[in-house]
């Protein structure tokens, strides 16, 4: 059963280091994504994976076999591409027979894994179809049955949904997790889309600036990241730099600039930089701070407002009905519970070089 | 002073902008923008198409008098056979053996490669004829290689083969290296990581993808081999195809096979370069399973025997023929002492310089003038300018005239433009523009091709005129690979033999003087001399190319 | 002052209609999203206003002026691509002022003022740069800077963030609608991200197979859709099938398939026995407390909400949306029993479509 193991391994293009001395841990049958912004290394740790890059230093195992020398066309893996790349020369039945055929099974058998993938992607009647005829969405399912065609048990999805519209890439999505679970194959999703990352997978894996961040489940990352990067590159966040006013065994009063606001004290002493970070949707209505509308604009379950609160610029995110009444210019009352408020350590340098997606 | 001088500039300057200005605002009129367009339709039809067609049409009476003398008849028939079946053959190992070289260019990664890049070009600047000269030198004379299997072998079949295998390989070499390379990696991967060996995807998904090149590179060769007549002639000894047979006639005063055989031949041409366009594009070939040897040509022992021997390939039947000439008889040139004459300019080697002046001034006319009228021409069919159809019917139009055997074009040009009495300067520089224009315009449309209409539309929405786009846009990103299809253009003249000698009496360029130098047995040594010079010329000419071409690489990147 | 109205503006491609008699006006100053799937003629639509492609009939007029037939160059509205069409040879800075020299700008001023426009955008270091040297972003910010810089008072945006990551996106996002808000632009943005429309429209004009369906403001279009499709593509929705039981002036009762009984508000006149169907926000429906019995089925955690999906006798599916507070208070566990209710003054309700429910809301 395919588990993979990561160690050590780098990657340089010229002068350019696209991975430095990467770890990485999958179990047998997990869901795992990588995200990170546009050049940190993730697509190219996953072509290592699969074999299409060679020449890196370190070694990747599969199921605890070292994978380093084996050929691409022998490592029984299932890989989506970004650009999709279906066969323009055949069609859907026999893109989805290609592996099949490759791997040298019988007619009989080619034929019945064929059918039997077409089925499970809801695309038998598109057999004869040629991939140009398909929609975007038609066309990666394609993708999706003729890598699983190929019996692999290991699934490697390189932005499997980023050039379809955002309807069918949300709807996409769920189908792709329902499929893996239910085969039990483990997969590895590369994705630049936090939402996407956090809607499919078991655990998630953090990169940038060809390194590892972190990695977690969904939700520890999203409540409780330990990095600073983690917390603003997953969902919107409102992030401040502070220091430390008063400190006691529970508390810390953190001076923001104008504005003091109470968290959770994990070890910081008085007088010491911090970093302070809140999700706009835990910061709450009917609190002792006020501030003023600078904006309100509408995203679905939630309105998202700009505040100025004492020249401290914060979003805030509330359910359409609560602050309905709210306009441009019209103050309002916020309570940050301190529970929610979570404090890091200064990285030293500016703020932005620490968070940029860059 | 300098500020005079400042002021002559600037002044000129505020010329050159008034011109450019004025331009700009006239491109804003529809109609100067048609009457452009209209002007290279114009000229398209009544200098290119027309006169190479009509003047074959017009004697298309005598063709009778071969049909009622069966000799001639039988003659005329094996001569296009031969024809059909040296391109044929021609067309196939040119693809058989360019491919696996093309491949090495475009997917592998060595140092070395980048010098075999750059060779791969250096039978194209080398002149036809001296190529052929040079084939005969090496395989049927006094070297090495004629022990090898050739001695005795009187030039024929094997060396028209050789000769045409020769001059067309680099052109489908690039071709096929060109659309190798646009194929995305993603496929071969895609098929890799499916389980395919090397050799079961390239079979099934690279080749299949690669069809559009292979069929553009049989089109090619096949037409080339098919017109192909100063450099066969020279090699030919007894065999005979379409256009050494009109050639034959033609010297002996007989127009009726050659009227007779170029119809033959375009007639059949076309049937099977249209069968071949049609059913090469609707075959397939299903994907049914994968076999067992493919995983052993997949090996890599079996590919660097494959792959060296491309290169064997390309190194002794392509590039050796290429420059033979030149080595074989440089001992002897430095005997006689040649390479001092050569400049006194003195008995035949003022006639040589002439000829290599005429050439010279032919070509850059030639290379203007098709500029001038293809440019619009490819806009046309490029960006539609007249509707699918019109776009459609000028780019299959326009390829027309490279399946006529070089010869029967400039018979048909001087039948044509015979009567009315022009010069044979003028000739030449027609029959040029016939063979050229085809090259031209179809190096202007993958030019135009390659650049996104998205920069030409944010230029008019960000306010640009139409010229305006056209000088600070579209030319300056295609400029490298514009000139590059220029200098092709340019060398394709100085090399032309056929029509030249078809058309003109008097005027001679310096291919057709080569030729007669080499025919006749006192001049050899002269023109072994000849052909070094003109190849240096050509390798400046190649290294400007080469230059060029580098540069282009990075224009787009 | 930039005001552009399409009259019965057609145009087909071949036997595709890509756009079907489409009336629009659009205000000076207004921020309008054009939104809709792959193929619904959006990008056509924004193309005829900027010149780049003529229309087959219909008329466009920009400031009260017909310029249907105008060059794209002369139109003063400048259009934006999706991706970018950077010139490739010209540096930032050449980019920049190339459409102030069309426009007859001499070259120091040209350049004096391109340099102005790109601290606007903040990339004032990297005006010697060549477009292939930047990342994504900052690619866009030049895009963006070019058109800017030609004073153009209209401007057209085609999918402006769609090449861009998911997190980045949301930070231009912002500038977006700063730039616009300052330099007091008339925009035309076009995407198929209806968070992206929602959060940065003054109107949004919603599109499907060639015709606008809904425009309005987001907030209406939000809360008031007119049509299912409407209801599916903006913000989401479940959609129930039923039969129409009872009219009792506005409340209309709706048996669906399992038996499971909801009510509507509805104007419009429904008759017993009709089909319909009824849409209701999945943030709406309330979990905890209601007449419907339902078992959790699966979690879904988005962050900033989380996805829950019940089922329903019979196999019906109903997603509810709630916020991150209250997934953190309380706990959700799969299998587990639920009320739920619909709120009627929440759900609306639609006629039967022709092509069924499925052909309305099929994404794939």
């Amino acid at each position: 059963m395919p588990s993979v193991k990561v160690e050590n391994v780098t990657m340089k293009f010229g002068g350019f280091t696209a991975l430095d001395k990467v770890n990485i841990n999958v179990e047998d049958r997990e869901y795992v994504s990588i995200i990170g912004p546009s050049g940190c290394g993730k697509t190219t740790l996953l072509r290592i994976i699969a074999g299409i890059i060679g020449d890196y230093e370190g070694h990747v195992y599969v199921d605890g076999k070292l994978f380093d020398a084996k050929p691409l066309e022998e490592r029984g893996i299932g890989y989506v591409f970004q650009n999709i790349a279906l066969f323009p020369n055949m069609s859907v039945g026999g893109n989805v027979s290609y592996s099949p055929r490759a791997k040298g099974l019988s007619n009989s058998i080619v034929r019945t894994t064929t059918l039997e993938m077409l089925e499970l992607m809801k695309l038998s009647e598109r057999y004869h179809d040629y991939p140009r005829s398909l929609s975007g969405g038609m066309q990666q399912k394609t993708a999706l049955a003729r890598a699983l065609a190929s019996s692999a048990r290991l699934l490697l999805l390189d932005e499997p949904l980023s050039l379809l519209d955002l309807k069918v890439r949300t709807e996409l999505r769920y189908e792709l997790r329902r499929i893996v679970k239910d085969l039990g194959l483990t997969a590895i999703h590369v994705t630049h889309d936090q939402e996407e990352a956090m809607a499919v997978s078991d655990r998630i894996i953090v990169m940038r600036r060809a390194r590892v961040v972190e990695d977690g489940t969904p939700v520890d990352l999203y409540l409780h990241p330990k990095k600073i990067f983690t917390a603003y590159f997953l969902g919107e966040s409102n992030v401040f730099e502070g220091n430390v006013a008063e400190a006691d065994e529970d508390t810390a009063l953190i001076d923001l600039g104008g504005l003091a606001i109470t968290a959770r004290n994990t070890g910081f002493q008085a007088g010491e930089k911090v970093i302070v970070m809140v999700r706009p949707e835990l910061i709450e209505l009917g609190g002792h701070i006020s501030g003023r509308v600078l904006k309100k604009t509408l995203e679905g379950l939630f309105s998202r407002l700009i505040l100025d609160v004492k020249g401290i610029r914060m979003i805030v995110k509330q359910p359409y009905s609560n602050v309905a009444q709210l306009g441009e210019g019209s103050s309002v009352n916020i309570r940050l519970p301190e529970e929610h408020v979570l404090v890091y350590k200064h990285p030293g340098r500016d703020l932005y070089s620490e968070i940029s997606l860059y | 002073m300098p500020a005079v001088e400042a002021e002559k500039t600037s002044r000129f300057r505020g010329i050159g902008r008034r011109v450019i200005s004025r331009l700009d605002k006239l491109s804003e009129e529809k109609t100067v923008a048609y009457s452009l367009y209209l002007a290279s339709i114009v000229f398209f039809l009544g200098i290119i198409l027309l006169p190479s067609l009509l003047g074959i049409l017009l004697k298309l009476d005598t063709a009778m008098n071969v049909v009622t003398n069966p000799e001639l008849l039988n003659r005329s028939f094996s001569a296009v056979f031969s024809s059909i079946i040296m391109a044929g053959i021609v067309s196939a190992l040119d693809v058989a053996a360019g491919l696996p070289l093309a491949w090495i260019i475009a997917r592998k990664k060595y140092r070395w490669l980048n010098i075999v890049d750059s060779l791969v070009d250096f039978p194209l600047i080398v002149p036809t004829v001296i190529l052929g000269y040079s084939t005969l030198l090496l395989w049927c004379e006094e070297t090495p290689f004629s022990i090898i299997g050739f001695t005795g072998v009187s030039p024929g079949f094997i060396t028209v083969l050789l000769l045409h295998f020769a001059f067309s390989y680099p052109v489908v070499v690039r071709i096929l290296a060109g659309k190798l390379m646009d194929i995305e990696a993603t496929y071969e991967a895609a098929a890799r990581t499916l389980g395919a060996c090397p050799f079961t995807t390239a079979r099934t998904i690279t080749i299949p993808m690669l069809k559009s090149g292979i069929i553009a590179s049989l089109i090619l060769s096949f037409a080339r081999s098919l017109s192909e007549t100063g450099a066969t002639i020279m090699v030919a000894g007894s065999f005979e195809n379409g256009p050494v047979f009109i050639k034959k006639s033609i010297d002996a005063g007989l127009v009726p096979p050659m009227v007779f055989v170029s119809l033959v031949l375009i007639v059949l041409s076309i049937l099977i370069l249209a069968g071949l366009r049609l059913f090469g594009f609707k075959f397939r070939m299903p994907f049914r399973k994968a076999y067992r040897i493919e995983a052993a040509l997949s090996r890599e022992g079996v590919t660097r025997v494959r792959d060296l021997s491309a290169i064997i390939i390309f190194l002794f039947l392509v590039l050796l023929p290429a420059c033979f000439m030149v080595l074989a008889r440089m001992p002897l040139m430095l005997s006689y002492g040649l390479l001092g004459e050569i400049f006194t300019l003195r008995g035949a080697w003022s006639t040589y310089w002439i000829s290599v002046l005429n050439s010279y001034v032919i070509a850059l006319l030639t290379t203007l003038i098709n500029v001038v009228f293809s440019l619009p021409t490819a806009v046309i069919i490029t960006r539609r300018k007249l509707g699918g159809l019109v776009s459609r019917l000028l780019e299959a139009l326009s390829t027309t005239s490279i399946i006529m055997p070089s010869v029967a074009l400039g018979v048909s040009l001087s039948l044509f433009w015979g009567a009315s009495g022009i010069s044979d300067f003028i000739l030449v520089l027609l029959a040029h523009l016939c063979i050229t224009y085809p090259y031209m315009v179809a190096t202007m449309v993958s030019v135009l091709e390659d650049i996104p209409v998205e920069l030409e539309e944010a230029g008019r929405t960000l306010g640009g005129t139409p010229f305006k786009v056209f000088r600070s846009i579209v030319l300056p990103i295609a400029k490298y690979s514009f000139l590059s299809g220029v200098i092709l253009t340019f060398t394709r003249s100085v090399n032309e033999t056929g029509a030249t000698l078809a058309v003109s009496k008097t005027f001679k360029t310096v291919s057709v003087l080569l030729v007669e130098w080499v025919k006749s047995p006192d001049m050899r040594v002269e023109a072994g001399a000849g052909t070094l010079v003109l190849m240096f010329l050509s390798i400046i000419l190649l290294v400007i190319f080469r230059y060029i071409y580098t540069k282009g690489g990075g224009g787009l990147a | 002052m930039p005001k552009v109205v399409l009259e019965r503006v057609s145009k087909r491609f071949g036997r595709i209609t890509a756009l079907d008699e489409i009336d629009l006006t659009l205000d000076d100053g207004e921020y309008s999203c054009i939104l809709g799937p792959t193929g619904s003629g959006k990008t056509t639509l924004l193309k005829i206003i900027a010149g780049l492609v003529e229309p087959d009939s219909g008329d466009v007029y920009i400031d009260g002026k017909r310029v249907t037939g105008t060059p794209a160059e002369k139109r003063n509205a400048v259009y934006m691509h999706q991706n970018y069409a950077l010139f490739p040879h010209l540096t930032v800075s050449q980019n920049i002022s190339f459409g102030l020299t069309a426009r007859g700008f001499e070259e120091e001023a040209a350049r004096r003022k391109a340099s102005e426009v790109l601290e606007i955008v903040k990339l004032g270091e990297w005006a010697n740069a060549y477009p292939r040297e930047l990342s994504g972003g900052m690619q866009q910010r030049v895009a963006l800077a070019r058109c800017l810089a030609t004073g153009a008072r209209l401007l057209l945006l085609d999918e402006p963030l769609g090449a861009l990551d998911a997190r980045l996106r949301l930070e231009v996002r912002g500038e977006l609608s700063r730039i616009a808000e300052e330099l007091n632009l008339t925009v035309i943005h076009v995407t198929h991200d209806q968070s992206e429309a929602l959060s940065l429209a003054d109107r949004l004009i919603l599109m499907r197979n060639g015709r606008i369906v809904q425009t309005g403001s987001p907030e209406e279009v939000y809360f008031k859709p007119n049509s299912v499709f409407s209801a599916y593509f903006v913000g989401e929705s479940v959609f129930l099938e039923g039969i129409v039981r009872r009219v009792d002036g506005r409340v209309v009762t709706l048996e669906l398939r399992n038996g499971t009984i909801i009510e509507a508000l509805s104007g419009d006149g429904f008759n017993r026995g009709e089909l319909a169907v009824a849409a209701v926000r999945c943030e709406d429906i309330k979990v905890g407390g209601g007449p419907l019995t339902a078992r959790l089925k699966e979690i879904n955690f988005l962050g900033s909400f989380s996805k829950l999906v019940f089922e329903l006798p019979e196999g019906l599916k109903i997603t509810a949306n709630i916020p991150l507070s209250r997934f953190i208070e309380e706990e959700f566990r799969i299998g587990a029993s639920f009320q739920l209710s619909i709120p009627r003054e929440r759900t609306r309700l639609f006629k039967q479509p022709p092509m069924g429910l499925a052909g309305e809301i099929e994404a794939v």
